[in-house]
C-alpha cells in the first residue's frame, strides 16, 4: 500500500513540474515569437501539451516531439558511452588512489585531477581535435559518422565508423566529468576505509579484496548514486558544449540551432522535454538507490 | 587542548598571529599558487595601460597581421608577442583583457551570490518552518539543476527573445546577474546549519526569556563563525563563475563578440585549430586554465588552513 | 613467572609493549600510550583485563593483533602467539593470525557489522577468506556457528540485514563470526557496552561457555570489574597504559593489594549499602605525556608519600601476584612515619 501512495504522489508532483514548465515555456514562446501565442491562449496551449503536442518548428516545419526524438537517440548514445568510460576509469583509479593514498602514482593521479577540475570542457575538447584530428589525422572531428536503423532507433554503435566519430565527443566529456567522480569516490572510500565494519573485516582476516570489493566499493555506492543523480544538471550542460563543439547531432545541438534562429516553438518544445527528462533521470536515480539500499530493499520484500 | 581555545577563531585574528602567513610560506605549491593569482589579478586590473593593443580600437587591426604565429616561431612578428587571430588583432592583449573580464564577472556574480545565500540561509535556519522547507528544497532544486544548465537556458531564451544585437548590449551584466542568482544553495546550507547550531544554546533561550532580542546577539555569534567556510566558498564558487562565464561566451550565448572574453576567444579560435592554427584557441585556453586552477590551489588550501581541526596541537 | 607452572599450555605473551601515537606536529612530542604492558594467557584461560576508559584497554587489544591507526606505533616490545611473534609478520602472515587463529568481538554491533551485506555474506566473506570450502559449504559452517550462538530461526535471520536485527542479536552473530574459523584465542573489546542491561549477564555467559566449550582461550576487556569478576579466571587491572595489578580473579577481588584496584572494589555498586551515595575515584587519570618520573595513580592515591612522586614503581611478583605499587614492594615501602598523611 505504502509503495503505491508513493508512487502515486510522485506521479502527481511529476504532473504538477510538467504544468508549471509548460507554463514558462508558453510564456517563452510569446517572447521569442509572438505571432504564436496570438491565436492561442494559454489554457489551449496546455491542453495541447498534455495531449502529447509540443506544436510545429518554424524552421523545421516539423512536429517539435518528432524533430527531438529523430536527435535523442544521439544524445543518448553519447551521454552512455561517456558514462561507461567514466565508471570503468573511475573504479579502479579511485580504489587505487583510495587503497594506497601514499603511493607516488596514487599522489600523481590526485595532482592530475585537480587540474582536471580546472580544464573546460571545450579546452580538452580542442586540444583532443588538434592532437588526434588536426596532427595526427586518425579521428573524424564533427558529425555521427554511418548509422543503422533498429527500428525507429538510428544506432551509431554498430558501425565502425559510429565508434570513429563517438570517441572525441565521448572521451571529451568523460574527461570533463572524470576528476569530479574520481575525487568523490576516492575521498568516501577513504571515508569507508576508516569505518568499524572495515575494522572488524580487517580483524577477521578478511581478504583484502574482499574488503576493497564488498565493504569499500559496495558501501561507497549509495553515496556515488546520489552524486550522480545530482551531477545531472552539470552533465546536461556539458553535453550541449560537446555537442555545438563536435557538431554532433543530438538535441544539444538542435537546442541551440533553435536558438541561433530564434525557433520558438522548438525553444519552448525543449523546455518541457527537459523538465521531463530531469523528472525521469531523478526517479531512476531513486530506483537505484532503493536497489542497493538494504533498509528500502527489506522494506520492498516485506 | 588548544583546540577548543582556537574553535570560535576568527580570520583576522588568525590573520594577525600570522598563522594563515606561517601556513601559506610552509605549503609550496599554496604559495606559488597565490603568487601567480595575485600576478593574473594585476596584470588584469592593469591590462588597459599594460597591453600592447586596444582590442577594441579598430584603427590599431590591420588584417595584413592576421593570423601570424607566436613571436617565438620563425614565421611570428616580435610585435605580437603571442600571436595575432583571424582579425589581426594582438592575442595577448585580448587576452589581458579577457582576463580582466573572468575577474570582473567573478567577483561581482560572486558577491551577489553571496549576498543572496546569506540572507536565504539566515532565514531559513531562523525562522524555521515553511521558510526552511522552502528554501532548502529550492536549494536542492538548484543544486540538482546545475548553475551552468539553468544560465544555458536562461541566456539562450533571452537571446532569442531579443535577437543576438540587442543582446550583446545587455549581456556582460545579464550573465552576472544570472551566475549570481543561480549558484547559491552552498553559502546558505551552511549558514543554516550554523544558525541551528545556535539557535539550540542556552544564551538563546535565556535572552528570549528575558525578553531580549536574540536575533541581533545571534547574528553577530553566527557570522564570526561561518566566515571561513563561507570565504573558502566563494573562493571556490569564483572559479565556477569563471568557468561558466567561459563556457557561455564559447556557446555564443556570453559576452558579446566585441568584448574580449577567454571563452569567446576560445570559440572563434576553434575553426582555426581546425586548419592547424593552434595558438588562437590556446593561448587564452592556457590562460584560462591557469587561472582556474590558481584559484582552485588557494581555495584548497584555504580549506585546510582555516579548518578548526587542523589548527594547534593534536589531542 | 610463578603463575605458569607449564610453560607448553602458554598461547600469548605480551612481553613488555610499548606503543605510542606519533604527533602531526614535529614540535610536539609522541604520545607513549602503553608504557611496558606485559603479561601471559594460556590456553583455554579466561583473562580479564579491566580499566577506566582511556586506560589503553582498547590500544592493547588491537596492538595484540597488529591492527593500529597509522598514527600509532609498536615502539618496543613483542607479542608471542602460538610461537611466533607477531610484531614481526607480513601483513600476509598476519592475515592468516587474525580471524582464523584469533577471532575478534568489538563493542558495538551496530556499527562494526556492514550495513549494506546481510549477515550471511558477511559470514561467508569471513569463512570463504580463511578456507578453500564451497559456499554451500561455506554456507552450513555459518548457520552451525548461528545454531550455537542461540539465535533463533538462523536459516530465515541469515538472509536479514543487520538494521533488521537487535543489539543482542547481532552481538550473537559476531560471536559466531570471531568462532567461526574455530580460533585458540577470542578478544572480546567491550562486548556489553552498546547493549542493555539485562542483556549483558546472558550475552557475557554465552560467551564464556562458548569459549569452554570449544577450548578457546579469551581476554575480556572491560571498564566493569563486576561484570568480569565471575567469567574469568584471571584479572589483569590497567591504569594509563600500564597493568598494575595482575592475579587470580577471586583472590584479586578479596584482597586487592594496589590502591587503585582497592578503589575500583570499593567503587562497585554491590559494595554500598543502600542509601549511601557510591564512593567515586578523586581526581582524573593524567595524560601519559603529564607523567614525569612518578608513579601514575599518585595524585589520585591516599596513600601517597614521597617515593610516589620520584619514581615510577618496580613490578612486585609474589606467588599469586603482581603487583606495581611503591607500598607493596618491600624495597621501597613507606616508614610509619612517612605512612601517616
Amino acid at each position: 500500500m505504502n509503495n503505491v501512495a508513493s508512487v502515486l504522489s510522485r506521479l502527481i508532483t511529476s504532473a504538477l513540474i510538467i504544468i508549471l514548465v509548460a507554463m514558462v515555456s508558453y510564456w517563452v514562446l510569446g517572447l521569442i515569437s509572438p505571432d504564436e501565442t496570438r491565436n492561442l491562449n494559454l489554457a489551449q496551449y496546455l491542453l495541447q501539451v498534455v495531449s502529447g503536442d509540443l506544436g510545429q518548428s518554424q524552421f523545421y516545419h516539423q512536429a517539435n516531439l518528432q524533430l527531438v526524438l529523430q536527435v535523442l537517440p544521439a544524445t543518448f548514445e553519447l551521454v552512455l558511452v561517456t558514462s561507461l568510460l567514466v565508471v570503468l576509469v573511475v573504479i579502479p583509479l579511485g580504489l587505487f588512489t583510495a587503497i594506497a593514498p601514499q603511493h607516488k602514482l596514487a599522489r600523481s593521479i590526485m595532482a592530475v585531477s585537480l587540474i582536471g577540475i580546472s580544464l573546460p570542457v571545450f579546452l580538452t575538447g580542442s586540444i583532443m581535435v588538434y592532437f588526434f584530428a588536426v596532427e595526427l589525422n586518425w579521428l573524424p572531428t564533427f558529425g555521427r559518422g554511418t548509422t543503422v536503423p533498429i527500428g525507429s532507433w538510428q544506432s551509431g554503435l554498430l558501425t565502425v565508423s559510429g565508434w570513429q566519430h563517438i570517441m572525441l565527443p565521448a572521451a571529451t566529456l568523460s574527461l570533463a566529468l572524470l576528476p569530479l567522480f574520481l575525487r568523490l569516490l576516492r575521498a568516501e572510500l577513504l571515508q569507508v576505509m576508516q569505518s568499524n565494519p572495515v575494522r572488524l573485516a580487517q580483524a577477521m582476516g578478511i581478504t583484502p579484496w574482499r574488503i576493497w570489493l564488498f565493504y569499500g566499493l559496495r558501501n561507497a555506492t549509495l553515496p556515488m548514486i546520489t552524486m550522480a543523480g545530482l551531477q545531472f544538471g552539470t552533465l546536461m550542460a556539458y553535453t550541449i558544449v560537446a555537442e555545438s563543439l563536435f557538431q554532433w547531432p543530438g538535441a544539444g545541438s538542435l537546442f541551440m540551432q533553435a536558438i541561433n534562429r530564434s525557433d520558438g516553438p522548438l525553444v519552448s518544445a525543449h523546455l518541457i522535454l527537459v523538465a521531463i527528462m530531469f523528472l525521469s533521470v531523478s526517479a531512476i536515480a531513486d530506483l537505484a538507490y532503493g536497489l542497493f539500499n538494504p533498509h528500502l530493499a527489506a522494506w520492498r520484500r516485506q | 587542548m588548544n583546540a577548543a581555545k582556537y574553535h570560535g577563531h576568527h580570520i583576522w585574528r588568525r590573520f594577525r598571529r600570522q598563522q594563515l602567513w606561517l601556513q601559506l610560506k610552509a605549503n609550496k605549491v599554496a604559495l606559488i599558487s597565490s603568487v601567480i593569482l595575485l600576478l593574473l589579478t594585476v596584470t588584469a586590473l592593469l591590462a588597459p595601460w599594460l597591453s600592447p593593443f586596444d582590442p577594441s580600437v579598430l584603427q590599431q587591426q590591420n588584417i595584413m597581421d592576421a593570423e601570424l604565429p607566436p613571436a617565438w616561431h620563425e614565421q611570428g612578428d616580435s610585435r605580437f608577442l603571442l600571436g595575432t587571430d583571424g582579425l589581426g588583432r594582438d592575442l595577448l592583449s585580448s587576452l589581458l583583457h579577457g582576463i580582466r573580464t573572468s575577474l570582473w564577472v567573478g567577483f561581482w556574480a560572486v558577491l551577489l551570490q553571496l549576498t543572496l545565500g546569506t540572507v536565504l540561509g539566515l532565514c531559513a535556519g531562523y525562522f524555521g518552518g515553511w521558510m526552511d522547507r522552502l528554501v532548502m528544497r529550492l536549494a536542492d532544486f538548484q543544486l540538482t539543476f546545475s548553475s551552468l544548465m539553468l544560465a544555458i537556458l536562461v541566456l539562450a531564451i533571452t537571446r532569442a527573445a531579443m535577437g543576438a544585437h540587442d543582446y550583446h548590449v545587455w549581456s556582460p551584466w545579464l550573465l552576472i546577474l544570472v551566475l549570481g542568482l543561480a549558484d547559491w544553495p552552498q553559502y546558505a546550507r551552511t549558514l543554516r546549519a550554523s544558525v541551528l547550531a545556535e539557535k539550540h544554546k542556552d544564551y538563546v533561550a535565556a535572552a528570549q526569556v528575558l525578553g531580549y532580542r536574540s536575533r541581533h546577539i545571534m547574528v553577530m555569534q553566527i557570522l564570526p563563525n561561518t566566515l571561513s567556510p563561507l570565504l573558502v566558498i566563494a573562493t571556490l564558487q569564483v572559479a565556477h563563475v569563471i568557468l561558466a562565464e567561459a563556457a557561455l561566451s564559447f556557446l555564443g550565448i556570453g559576452m558579446p563578440y566585441g568584448n574580449p572574453s577567454l571563452g569567446g576567444m576560445m570559440g572563434s579560435g576553434f575553426e582555426y585549430m581546425l586548419s592547424g592554427l593552434w595558438w588562437i584557441a590556446l593561448m587564452p585556453g592556457i590562460a584560462l586554465v591557469l587561472l582556474l586552477l590558481s584559484i582552485n590551489l588557494v581555495a584548497d588550501w584555504l580549506r585546510d588552513a582555516l579548518d578548526p581541526k587542523n589548527i594547534g596541537p593534536q589531542q | 613467572m610463578s603463575l605458569h607452572l607449564k610453560p607448553s599450555t602458554r598461547l600469548l605473551s605480551v612481553r613488555d609493549l610499548h606503543v605510542n601515537f606519533t604527533s602531526r606536529w614535529p614540535q610536539e612530542p609522541n604520545i607513549d600510550v602503553l608504557r611496558g604492558v606485559s603479561f601471559q594467557l594460556e590456553r583455554g584461560e579466561r583473562l580479564a583485563l579491566v580499566g577506566e576508559s582511556g586506560a589503553g584497554k582498547s590500544l592493547l587489544a588491537t596492538s595484540i593483533i597488529q591492527l593500529l591507526d597509522s598514527s600509532a606505533r609498536i615502539r618496543q616490545g613483542s607479542v608471542h602467539f602460538e610461537g611466533q611473534d607477531l610484531t614481526q609478520l607480513s601483513s600476509k602472515q598476519l592475515r592468516q593470525v587474525r580471524g582464523r587463529r584469533i577471532g575478534m568481538v568489538f563493542q558495538d554491533p551496530m556499527t562494526n557489522l556492514n550495513p549494506n551485506l546481510t549477515l550471511e555474506q558477511q559470514l561467508l566473506q569471513c569463512i570463504l577468506s580463511h578456507r578453500n570450502i564451497s559456499r554451500a559449504e561455506a554456507r552450513l559452517v555459518a548457520l552451525h556457528k548461528l545454531r550455537q550462538v542461540h539465535i533463533p530461526a538462523p536459516e530465515t535471520r541469515m538472509r536479514q540485514y543487520p538494521h533488521q536485527l537487535s543489539a543482542g542479536q547481532l552481538q550473537r552473530a559476531t560471536i559466531a563470526m570471531a568462532l567461526a574459523l574455530e580460533p585458540a584465542l577470542i578478544i572480546a573489546d567491550e562486548p556489553t557496552s552498546a547493549l542493555d542491561v539485562t542483556m549483558q549477564a546472558e550475552i557475557i555467559s554465552l560467551l564464556t561457555h562458548l569459549c569452554h566449550n570449544n577450548g578457546v582461550a579469551l581476554l575480556l576487556i572491560s571498564h566493569d570489574l563486576s561484570l568480569v569478576a565471575h567469567a574469568s579466571d584471571r584479572c589483569l587491572i590497567m591504569y594509563a597504559g600500564q597493568i598494575v595489578e595482575q592475579g587470580h580473579t577471586k583472590s584479586l577481588i578479596n584482597d586487592a593489594q594496589h590502591p587503585y584496584t582497592q578503589s575500583l572494589i570499593r567503587a562497585l555498586p554491590q559494595m554500598s549499602e543502600p542509601g549511601q551515595s557510591l564512593y567515586q575515584i578523586p581526581g582524573q587519570m593524567p595524560f601519559a605525556q603529564e607523567l614525569g618520573n612518578q608513579c601514575a595513580f599518585a595524585n589520585r592515591c591516599e596513600h601517597a608519600y614521597a617515593a610516589c612522586w620520584n619514581q615510577p614503581p618496580a613490578r612486585t611478583v609474589t606467588l599469586e601476584r603482581e603487583v606495581s605499587c611503591h607500598l607493596v614492594n618491600p624495597a621501597t615501602a613507606p616508614t610509619p612515619a612517612e605512612s601517616e598523611p
